[in-house]
This record gives C-alpha cells, sequence and structure tokens, in this order.
C-alpha cells in the first residue's frame, strides 16, 4: 500500500504547475492548431517527466535516451534541416533574387535580442541562445541552443515554436505602426520568371560552399538543409526526396518534440528566466518584423522601382504563414494587390538567412 | 571584456557579417541565371 501511494506522496506544487502547462500546450497544438507537430509532443513530453518517480527519465528512463542520443548529440535538429531542406522550393527566392536582402535585414530580431538578454544578466552563450529564437526557425533554435545552452532549451524551443504560430497575431500590428495605408497599397511587379533546373541544382551547392567557407561551423546546419534540397531538386531521387520530407520529417518530429518535453521538469522550469526568455522571444519577432519593414523603406529611399515595405517583413523563416499573412494584409488594403511571390520570396530568403544567422553566431560567440 | 560590451559587437559584426554572405548568394543567384538563362 504504502508503494502505491508513493506517487501520490512525491508530488509537489510545482509538478502540478506543469502538469497544467503540458495541458495547455497540448490545448494550443488541437484547440488553436498552434504548431502541433511541436507543441503536442512537447505538453506531453513535460506530464511524463513530472510525474514523481517517472521511469521515463533516469538511467534507463526511454526520454532520457532520447535527449541523450538525439538532443544532446544535435543529431535530431540536423536530421530534421534535411527533411526541411526537402520540403523548400527556392524557385520564387530564384525569380527574385533581391528578396534574400529581406532575409539578412529580419535576422535583426536575433543579435537586437541577444544585446537585450546580456541587458539581463545572462551571459554570452545564453544571450545568443535566447536572441536566436528570433530566428524563427525551430531547428536552428535547438541546435545553437543545445551547443550553447543546454539547461534554457525547453523554454527557448517552447518559445520559438509558440511565437511562430503566433506570427499572424504578432506581424500584422508591428507592420501597420511602421508603414502608411499608402505604403501598404504599393503595387510590385508580378511576371512570371523562369528558373532553369540547372540553377535549382547548383543554388544548394553553391550555397553550401559559401556559408561552409565562411563560417565552417555553420555546415552542419547549412549543409545538412542544402542536402536535402539537392535531393529534391536533383529530379533522380524522388523517392529519397519524399522520404525525407515525410517519413524522416515525421519520425524525427515526433521523437524531438517529446525529448524537448522531457527536459521540461519543474525544478529547472518554474523560474523567471522562463517567463523572461517567453518575453524576449516575443520582442525579437517584433525586432525582426521591424527590422525587415524599416529596411524596405530605407531601400526606397534608393530605389527607382519601389518596393512595398511589407515584403520585408516576411524575411522570417515562419513559412509559408509569414508570406500568407503580409499577401492578405496587402489585398485588405487593395483587393487587388497581389504581391504573394515577392513575399513567398522574401519568406524562402528567411529560411536561408535564418540557417546563416545561426551559423554566424556559432562562428562569433566563442 | 564583459557580456554586454561584447554582444553590442557581435550584434555589428553578426549583421555585417549576413548581408555579406547574402551579397555574395545573390551574385552567385544572378551570374547563374545569366549563365544559364542568357539573361
Amino acid at each position: 500500500m504504502r508503494d502505491l501511494l508513493v506517487g501520490i506522496r512525491g508530488l509537489s506544487f510545482g509538478n502540478l504547475v506543469m502538469f497544467a502547462i503540458g495541458g495547455f500546450l497540448i490545448y494550443l497544438a488541437i484547440r488553436r492548431d498552434y504548431e502541433p507537430m511541436l507543441l503536442l509532443p512537447i505538453g506531453f513530453g513535460a506530464i511524463l517527466a513530472n510525474i514523481p518517480f517517472t521511469s521515463v527519465l533516469g538511467e534507463h528512463g526511454v526520454l532520457d535516451l532520447l535527449y541523450k542520443v538525439g538532443i544532446r548529440t544535435e543529431l535530431f535538429p540536423i536530421l530534421i534541416f534535411v527533411a526541411v531542406g526537402a520540403m523548400i522550393d527556392f524557385t520564387p527566392l530564384l525569380q527574385r533574387p533581391e528578396t534574400l536582402f529581406f532575409g539578412a535585414a529580419a535576422q535583426f530580431g536575433v543579435f537586437a535580442t541577444m544585446v537585450l538578454a546580456s541587458y539581463f544578466g545572462f551571459s554570452l552563450k545564453e544571450a545568443a541562445s535566447i536572441g536566436i529564437i528570433g530566428a524563427a526557425d525551430g531547428p536552428t533554435s535547438i541546435y545553437v541552443a543545445t551547443k550553447f545552452a543546454g539547461h534554457l532549451l525547453a523554454p527557448i524551443s517552447v518559445a520559438a515554436y509558440s511565437y511562430m504560430a503566433l506570427v499572424p497575431i504578432i506581424q500584422p500590428p508591428v507592420v501597420k505602426a511602421l508603414t502608411t495605408p499608402a505604403e501598404r497599397r504599393m503595387r510590385m511587379d508580378t511576371r512570371e520568371v523562369h528558373v532553369p533546373q540547372v540553377v535549382r541544382i547548383l543554388f544548394p551547392i553553391g550555397v553550401t560552399l559559401v556559408a561552409g567557407i565562411i563560417a565552417p561551423i555553420s555546415v552542419a546546419l547549412v549543409g545538412m538543409l542544402m542536402f536535402g534540397n539537392l535531393i529534391r531538386e536533383s529530379g533522380v531521387l524522388e523517392r529519397l526526396s519524399k522520404a525525407a520530407q515525410n517519413e524522416l520529417a515525421n519520425l524525427v518530429t515526433l521523437f524531438l518534440g517529446i525529448a524537448i518535453g522531457s527536459s521540461m521538469q519543474a525544478e529547472s522550469f518554474l523560474n523567471y528566466k522562463t517567463l523572461l526568455i517567453m518575453g524576449m522571444g516575443l520582442l525579437a519577432f517584433i525586432f525582426d518584423t521591424g527590422g525587415g519593414v524599416l529596411f524596405a523603406k530605407a531601400l526606397n529611399l534608393v530605389l527607382r522601382r519601389k518596393i512595398n515595405p511589407m515584403i520585408g517583413a516576411c524575411g522570417i523563416s515562419a513559412f509559408p504563414m509569414s508570406a500568407r499573412v503580409i499577401a492578405k494584409m496587402a489585398l485588405k488594403e487593395d483587393p487587388t494587390n497581389y504581391i504573394v511571390m515577392h513575399a513567398v520570396g522574401a519568406n524562402v530568403a528567411g529560411q536561408i538567412a535564418s540557417i546563416v544567422a545561426g551559423g554566424v553566431i556559432l562562428a562569433l560567440v566563442v | 571584456m564583459n557580456a554586454i560590451t561584447r554582444s553590442w559587437e557581435i550584434l555589428g559584426l553578426g549583421m555585417a557579417t549576413i548581408f555579406a554572405v547574402i551579397i555574395i548568394f545573390y551574385a552567385m543567384v544572378k551570374a547563374m541565371l545569366k549563365i544559364c538563362r542568357g539573361d
């Protein structure tokens, strides 16, 4: 009898709070459709990890094993990069290469948030891991946080995935505050541009070489993403491309989420740092959006053919959410203004730039 | 050097590096399109 009650006796207030947090994440995933692929496993992992004397943790615990093998070794995020690379179609970016610059500008949030975090007393490595939430790219956030601040991985992952899901709520007010109605109505060239297959094949190879030579530490990030993309674009590995996009992505995502959730133990998760990280994560997305829009406005001062500055906001990695939100905003201002192709181009640029930002952070923060 | 000073440095260096890399990507794509498509 005594043994049967050990779980109840071991239950702490912190455990109960973590059950509520896990339940809330599951609610967001199911009822609100907020990144369900990640938030649901994370939420359930948090519940599993907070049951007193749980057998999923500890020396022979299955979630501890997944965490050690998949997260601590950085294997899961790396495999996710292969899958994501196989899913990305770079054509909209190659059709309008100038949209690459919006991807760069929108990484401002990463660095601005890092500065902010350092003012709050976080060490440089912790601040960099918090800043990378602004990459709006789950696997990059997980990869950098694992390398630099493993103890902050859980709140950083939850913040990154939650805010990616909240892009339709976060971005519009920031874009509206920084643009005039006339700017939001600006039209852009909508002609179709042909991109030969050879360019789509050479692009991932070229990007890997350039990024790898400039920042060798980024090769694991950029290289695996581009490997996935090369499989897709080669045209001769359709089975592998589909396997990367479906089986690999699904399996790794499943284990990634629950392994991260298992690190959300009350003792390490329930503290003021988690709240600070959630707050700064939100600011990172706001800084990203602002950085992109202001960069586009600055470009308009010198360009002959003006750009709709809202495009700048799409330079984050949350794909295709950000492009969809901005294209919708343009249609709301003028129902005949279609900027979706430019928005998608900038959004794809954000996917590349976020990984470059991850690589740059890894190279500069030593 | 403390974390705050270093983070400001990384902000400047990081954004400059990202733009430099993106400029190279841009030039590379333009060159590829020019050669392969005859732009």
